[in-house]
């Protein structure tokens, strides 16, 4: 499913002491099947904007057109809509309720009135997307399971419900690194296996740099950049004096450039690193 | 050097819930000091037993077998607990749990004025702890109008106002966005190197451990490795089989060593990596 932002403006506090502007005149498109990263910081306006995807929030001007339906048009069933659009929220798992994970995750398309067989292959569907084979995982209660699994089990309980555009708001956050590493893993699958389009909302660089095909940084309730994430991390100094952080291997080359050393410059992944310090250590420049 | 805190072969056992007949054992015959003034980083993933240990500390949980020691108290005697707790303060993840005050300075307040301290003596604590983290133009404003790094901070000057000696730090970064952490992060280190305040951290941030004095690394209620930051990511198998990472340098490095490069082990700064590569471009030492 697409996506079409036009001019969107959204005040907080409209006429008091302290409105403030948290989106100003956004425009952008998101292709069907993309997997779009958004940065920026706290306050920068990505957590207002997620929020408009799905109607949660209403724009004060502008439109949110997705497949060409307006969710500002009195005709458009919001319910229908919220039900393509799922969006995973910071620690989802949270929510997790039920006593065993396959309960959890068909408590949603339970409620849309499916056949118990139709939940049974959505909830199968869910959890092979997010690798917890169902054979050892259904039964078990999702209180047992680590971090990083719990946070599994609550994000299939919104693929369940098979959403055609899955947000994610900070889903690492708080995570050991094997468990953010599980959770990197499954979205990289998850994009590779389902035309789902994909919106992740990350201060992790390293992993923006690694899976989203095209990178939105929100600064100040606009848009301060975007493109693929070779493109917006080669302005590394730009985002910089904004606070932003750039991924480590471009942080590096970054410093080998003030030592001297030419680099070529869109050195996403520690591999490309290695490959590159290789290259200079060698003297093949 | 002195220790500050000395645990002693401590084992932890608990239940999981009350009508459970098994026991879990978090901690497995740990024994580690804690050297006045000195920077501890504690790492290890989920479950491994850090926060355990942690709040063995200042006695929020007593050991099932063994001792903890501070500054010569054992947490197990009921007589001297208070006193163990003033010496050593604990600051968790989530600040917005530790808020109790509608106003920053009162939240500074409220520590103080549970050990009885007369009123002038209070303010003038509240004023250096904020100052100290650098939330003193905030003194009257609300908690839940701050960013998260600031709350973390008013949450840290409230430790501080009971003039600890030592700052056990649990995830303290977890749940803030890089600029907020950095916040934390810097006044963490400015109260080891300018106040003199022994600090304890747990973290699951590689970048936040080459720094410190000594690290631990733990794992299924052990204690793996202890030692310089510099020790310890040179073992980088190891780590990652404990479920961690090493710093990006570490990780670099050890990434051109298996390509047969010579590349010092003991560089896990970047700035250090950067200084290498640069002096030995085009004249590679092979392994």
């Amino acid at each position: 499913m697409s996506i079409n932002i036009e001019n969107l403006t959204h005040v907080y506090n409209r006429g008091l002491s302290y409105e403030t502007v948290a989106l100003n005149n956004v425009s952008f498109t998101i292709n069907d099947g993309e997997f779009v990263g958004i940065i920026g910081h706290t306050g920068s306006g990505k957590s207002t904007l997620i929020q408009h995807l799905n109607g949660i929030l209403k724009p004060d001007s502008g439109r949110v057109v997705i497949n060409g339906i307006d969710l500002g048009s009195k005709e458009t069933n919001m319910a229908e809509m919220r039900r393509k659009v799922g969006l995973v929220f910071q620690y989802p798992e949270y929510q997790l309720f039920e006593d065993t994970v396959a309960g959890d995750i068909a408590f949603g398309p339970g409620n849309l009135g499916l056949s118990p067989e139709e939940t049974e292959e959505r909830v199968r569907n869910a959890m092979r997307l997010v690798s917890l084979p169902y054979e050892s995982y259904a039964e078990r209660s999702p209180f047992d399971l680590s971090g990083g699994q719990k946070r599994r089990v609550a994000i299939a309980g919104v693929i369940a419900m098979n959403p055609e555009i899955l947000i994610l708001d900070e889903p690492t956050a708080g995570l050991d690194p094997r468990a953010h590493r599980e959770i990197v893993n499954m979205l990289t699958n998850l994009h590779k296996n389902s035309n789902i389009t994909i919106i992740l909302v990350s201060h992790n660089m390293e992993d923006m740099a690694e899976i989203a095909d095209r990178l939105i940084v929100m600064h100040k309730g606009e848009i301060f950049a975007q493109g693929a994430p070779e493109e917006v991390y080669y302005e590394r100094n730009r985002l910089l004096e904004i606070g932003l952080d750039v991924p480590q291997p471009m942080m590096f080359m970054s410093m080998l450039e003030k030592r001297g050393i030419d680099s070529h410059r869109s050195i996403l992944t520690i591999d490309e690193a290695a490959d590159e310090a290789e290259r200079i250590l060698r003297g093949k420049i | 050097m002195e220790n500050i805190i000395q645990i002693r072969d401590v084992t932890f056992d608990y239940h999981r819930n009350s009508e459970d007949e098994v026991t879990i054992r978090a901690l497995n015959h740990v024994s580690l000091d804690i050297e006045k003034g000195s920077f501890t980083a504690v790492i290890g993933v989920n479950g491994s037993g850090k926060s355990t240990l942690a709040k063995h500390l200042n006695g929020l949980v007593l050991p099932t077998e063994g001792e903890v020691v501070v500054c010569g108290f054992n947490t197990k005697d009921n007589e001297t607990l208070w006193e163990v707790r003033r010496k050593v303060g604990m600051v968790f993840q989530n600040p917005d749990n530790q808020m109790v005050s509608a106003v920053v300075e009162d939240d500074v307040a409220f520590g103080p004025e549970n050990l009885g301290i007369p009123p002038q003596e209070i303010r003038a604590r509240v004023d250096m702890a904020l100052q100290s983290v650098g939330m003193y133009d905030f003194r009257k404003k609300a908690p839940h109008m701050l960013s998260g790094g600031q709350k973390q901070r008013v949450a840290i000057a409230g430790v501080v106002a009971m003039l600890p000696e030592c700052i056990v730090f649990d995830e303290p970064t977890a749940m803030l966005d890089p600029r907020g952490r950095k916040e934390v992060l810097d006044i963490i280190h400015k109260l080891n190197k300018e106040d003199g305040k022994t600090i304890v951290l747990i973290t699951h941030f590689m970048d936040e451990v080459v720094d410190a004095d000594k690290v631990v690394v733990m794992d299924n209620g052990h204690i793996i490795m202890e030692g310089k930051p510099k020790e310890i990511f040179v073992r980088n198998e190891e780590l990652h089989k404990a479920g961690l990472d090493v710093p990006f340098a570490a990780e670099l490095g050890s990434r051109l060593r298996k390509r047969g490069i010579e590349i010092p082990d003991n560089i896990i700064f970047m700035e250090e990596l950067a200084d290498y590569i640069a002096e030995n471009a085009g004249s590679a030492k092979n392994l």
